[in-house]
């Protein structure tokens, strides 16, 4: 758990050492960027519901998770077709 | 005679053990390797709670795939070159699982209350893995 005061602090943070990097550091500032806004969303969403705290450990595994998933899928619909299904019986 | 044939025999062997590996390395070699100065774990990881430290790495991890799968979509990487994306990065998710259990965080304070160095150098992999992926964006 993180507190709302701290994640929009973090926030901030990331948010300035994105701006700071050279872009050939294009996934560091996509990291920084969509972490900046995870805990901008999660800060949001627990003042709206009167938390002063939110998970953004659970946030943050099952976006990774989630984009496996997408990525695993286009892997599999580009992927050659299997040769002894394209055979046929 | 039948010395020399076990010795071909042996090193036939571990050429064939190892073969998975290289491809391994040589397929993450092939994309190019990059050290992330700016996402290094010494000013991000260490800047905030172990919470942040690992969110941070699920989030590289999640960026990581999603170029992949824009590489891929835009033929600018191979199917196979995409596959080892995504097994490299499933590697870094479960190691940094694994650096979450290791840490047994409390929820209220945000402190490790198991093994905080084992959760720590399990981190530290976990980064490291990552450094490893560089996507690249020529065709």
């Amino acid at each position: 758990m993180i507190s709302v005061k701290d994640a929009r602090k973090k926030a901030k943070e990331f948010t300035a050492k994105a701006a700071k990097l050279d872009d050939s550091e294009a996934t560091d500032i996509a990291t920084l960027t969509a972490l900046a806004q995870a805990l901008t969303t999660g800060a949001d969403q627990a003042e709206a519901e009167g938390k002063d705290s939110f998970d953004l450990y659970t946030t943050a595994r099952d976006a990774a998770v989630q984009a496996g998933t997408e990525l695993q899928a286009t892997i599999d619909a580009m992927s050659p077709s299997d040769p002894a299904k394209a055979a046929g019986p | 005679m039948k010395t020399l044939a076990a010795l071909i025999n042996t090193f036939a062997l571990i050429a064939v053990l190892a073969l998975p590996q290289l491809l391994y390395a040589v397929g993450l070699q092939g994309m190019g390797s990059s050290d992330t100065p700016g996402f290094a774990v010494g000013t991000l990881a260490s800047a905030g709670s172990f919470e942040l430290a690992t969110a941070a790495g699920y989030t590289k991890l999640a960026v990581l795939r999603h170029q992949a799968q824009a590489a891929l979509i835009r033929g600018a990487i191979t199917v196979k070159q995409a596959q080892v994306v995504e097994t490299a990065t499933q590697d870094a998710l479960n190691t940094f699982d694994q650096a979450a259990t290791a840490c047994g965080q409390d929820p209220h304070t945000g402190k490790c209350t198991r093994d905080k160095r084992r959760a720590n150098d399990l981190l530290k992999q976990g980064y490291a893995l990552l450094a490893k992926i560089h996507v690249g964006d020529s065709p």
